[in-house]
């Protein structure tokens, strides 16, 4: 009941937002962030720097404290680098952090979305796939191609190189009419798929604020004896 | 010691003129009676008694000299003197010596020229009264202009109380012509110096007052200085001095050029053009249409979810991603080593768990126990409550893999943990929580695309044989479709007409959808309305008049 009551008073806090900025939904907004804030530091000790660090470093063996020797050196070279004079060293852990970020990030892209996407568009005019598929061929070919197209399109329109005309030195530089084209036909399918992205975002929201409402409505149906 | 003889050295009587109680301006002569009124008002000046005084006694005016005070006491002894300087004195008047004679000579010497100097002054001072007579003369001329000048009430620049009243007394005043007078005020009197002194400072405060110099002629080349000061001036030709005029070159303008100047010219005098105030835009403010839109909003959806309706049945489909997301939840078995990675916040939770809620009941038929992990801070928390709200608390075994920060980390490492085909040897004990043998499937429930896509690059690039099954919002699901129709997950449910789709014997549904389909009418008729009568903002308002 009571933890009911502080769940309304957040909601409405919250909602408080349609009649503009006020006192009741900043406090609603620091509330959530210091009680995130809070936590998720509780959440880091619990489940990683007690379990990772200070477990190895008491009761472990010494081939495990070793092991916690280089977690231990880059928190460190991290703690130090915030005093001016030993800024450099904080370089060591950051520049760890940046490659190796990069380095998944970037593998992960192209080899888990780059390629297999682009295996996929030239897959779909596999003539196998078009009768083993369930379904009617002509609506697989139909659906290739369009894919094909929306391919070509998004990507030329964002190829932005310019060409000089042969003709004239004095005119500016412009597009190839191919690639002009081919972009216009993009901007349709980048519209599209925009426009899709922003249904779901709104069906999310929405189906977040008739949750809320819902609460609202059952704990005031509760609060006054009703089911 | 001093060896000077003090022979002709005599004691001066200072006191006797001044303490004679008669008034030494008195003793002006007969003949000097008729002097100028200036001399009349210097004698009423304190500062110039002794200069009176000493006229009257036929003793050269300026400079007052000591000398001739000296000669006034001479003979008579001296009460203040002591006795061995009269002694000294006596000695040197009747003894003889060297230095004696030396010393006679040069007050001789002194004495004769004393005679000359005497001649001299009182030469000059004649001519001075005389000069001073004549100024007197042109000053009653130039009266009535001074008195003119006088009532317009022109501040004069500097003014000292002798001065002023030298001028009053004969009716001067600076703002007389004065290169007309000067001129006529020839001669080297102190009266003119001072006269043409003042007027010169006036003309050089008349210089330095811009009002008064915007009024000169422009091509004046000289300055143009009364001949009383240029006595002890030079006449200063700026002629030479100022730079001369140069001729600018010719500025050679591209048509290019020329066209942007032209622009840049527009620009400013458009940006100079006087415009009509800005009046306060009365129409809708955006705030005002949150808030009606909020209320508007509100209120359908309420009345979509309490007002009951006789028929609350409902009947959804499914579509070929969320159908295989099932059917692999139907065919897990008891010894199945299921993955569930937990990366959504508290605020996507109703969405997700409409879509998690079946899946899950589906799942804990058949299997015993999963393993979760979570890249959010409260998705242990929330995995919980969604058990809770299946009744799924007691039926189903939860091994929780812990909370991971970042989600590529975490991605990566699970997965290369699932594929790898080699392990360290003297890994460190910690890291054996990771679980080694290969999962059986792995379902991702997230509410953004960001969180799925990373989990599906790492398994569907290492691990591909491991099955990948995605449970996400309606905001992430049209991004993740293509990793769908790619084969690179095998099963995708996203939204809420999935959730109808799966099972539509849940209660709370059937009045959710209905809420569901109401705003989205309401948001359609909304952006209808928007797009056929925009309503613009102020700024953009202006700014299309322009």
């Amino acid at each position: 009941m009571v933890w009911g009551v502080v769940g309304l008073l957040l909601t409405v806090m919250i909602l408080s937002y349609l009649i503009g900025d006020n006192f009741f939904f900043r406090f609603a907004a620091y509330l959530f962030v210091g009680v995130t804030a809070g936590f998720m530091t509780v959440l880091i000790i619990k489940h990683l720097v007690w379990p990772y660090f200070f477990q190895p470093l008491i009761s472990g063996t010494w081939h495990d404290r070793l092991w916690v020797l280089i977690p231990l050196a880059l928190a460190i070279s991290l703690v130090v680098s915030q005093f001016s004079r030993w800024s450099v060293v904080g370089r060591v852990p950051l520049a760890f952090l940046a490659g190796l970020t990069a380095a998944i990030t970037i593998g992960g892209a192209v080899f888990g979305t780059i390629i297999p996407q682009l295996r996929a568009v030239v897959e779909a005019f596999d003539p196998v796939r078009w009768y083993q598929s369930p379904g009617r061929p002509w609506v697989r070919i139909a659906e290739a191609l369009v894919m094909l197209i929306g391919v070509v399109g998004t990507l030329s329109y964002f190829h932005f190189g310019l060409r000089r005309r042969q003709d004239s030195d004095t005119q500016a530089p412009e597009r190839p009419r191919v690639i002009q084209t081919l972009g216009k036909v993009g901007e349709v399918f980048i519209g599209v798929a925009l426009g899709a992205v922003f249904a779901g975002v709104f069906s999310t929201a929405l189906l977040a604020m008739i949750d809320r409402i819902m609460f609202i409505g059952q704990f005031v149906s509760r609060l006054f004896g009703g089911r | 010691m001093c060896q000077a003889s003090l022979a002709g050295v005599e004691p001066i009587h200072l006191t006797e003129s001044l303490d004679n109680g008669q008034d030494d301006r008195d003793l002006l002569p007969q003949a000097d009676a008729d002097l100028p009124s200036l001399l009349e008002s210097l004698k009423g000046d304190d500062d110039l008694s002794d200069f009176s005084a000493h006229e009257g006694e036929g003793q050269p005016s300026l400079p007052l000299d000591i000398e001739a005070l000296e000669g006034e006491g001479e003979g008579e002894p001296e009460p203040d003197v002591p006795e061995w300087l009269n002694r000294i004195r006596q000695r040197a008047q009747t003894e003889s010596d060297s230095m004696g004679e030396i010393t006679q000579k040069i007050t001789a010497a002194k004495d004769s020229l004393g005679d000359d100097k005497e001649e001299s002054q009182r030469s000059e001072f004649n001519s001075l009264i005389k000069k001073i007579q004549e100024v007197d003369d042109q000053s009653d001329n130039d009266h009535a202009k001074a008195e003119e000048s006088n009532e317009s009430g022109q501040p004069e620049v500097t003014d000292a109380d002798w001065l002023r009243r030298i001028r009053d007394k004969y009716h001067l005043s600076p703002d007389t012509d004065s290169q007309e007078s000067l001129n006529e005020r020839t001669g080297d009197s102190l009266l003119q110096w001072l006269v043409s002194l003042e007027e010169g400072g006036n003309q050089i405060a008349e210089a330095a007052d811009p009002s008064k110099t915007s009024e000169l002629p422009e091509d004046t080349h000289e300055v143009d200085i009364s001949p009383a000061v240029s006595e002890t001036t030079q006449e200063i030709a700026l002629e030479s001095k100022r730079p001369s005029k140069q001729k600018a070159p010719e500025l050679s303008v591209s048509r290019e050029e020329q066209v942007g100047a032209d622009q840049l010219a527009a620009i400013i005098i458009d940006e100079k053009a006087p415009r009509p105030a800005r009046t306060p835009d009365t129409g809708f403010r955006p705030h005002n249409i949150r808030f009606l839109m909020g209320l508007l909003l509100t209120v359908i959806l309420s009345m979509a979810l309490f007002l009951r309706t006789p028929s609350d049945s409902l009947r959804g489909t499914q579509q070929p991603n969320s159908l295989a997301l099932m059917n692999w939840a139907e065919s897990l078995s008891a010894e199945s080593n299921l993955l569930l990675v937990l990366d959504y916040q508290a605020g996507y939770s109703a969405e997700i768990e409409l879509l998690a809620k079946p899946i899950l009941m589906t799942i804990a038929e058949g299997t015993r126990e999963v393993s979760i992990l979570y890249t959010s801070p409260s998705g242990g928390l929330l995995f919980h409550r969604l058990l809770d709200k299946a009744g799924l608390t007691e039926g189903l075994g939860v091994i929780d893999l812990g909370y991971y920060p970042m989600e590529s980390y975490g991605a990566y490492g699970f997965a290369n943990q699932a594929s790898s085909k080699w392990q360290l040897r003297n890994q460190p004990e910690f890291s054996k929580n990771i679980p080694t043998d290969p999962f059986g499937g792995i379902l991702i429930l997230a509410d953004a695309y960001e969180g799925g896509v990373t989990w599906i690059e790492q398994f569907s690039t290492l691990a591909p044989d491991t099955p990948i099954y995605v449970l996400v919002t309606a905001q992430a699901g049209p991004q993740l479709t293509p990793y769908w129709e790619s084969g690179q997950i095998r099963g995708l449910a996203s939204g809420m007409p999935d959730a109808v789709g799966f099972d539509n014997q849940v209660v709370t549904l059937p009045s959710h959808w209905r809420a569901y389909q109401a705003g989205v009418i309401v948001m359609i008729i909304v952006l209808t309305i928007s797009l056929l009568f925009p309503i613009q903002q102020p700024q953009q308002h202006q700014w299309g008049k322009r």
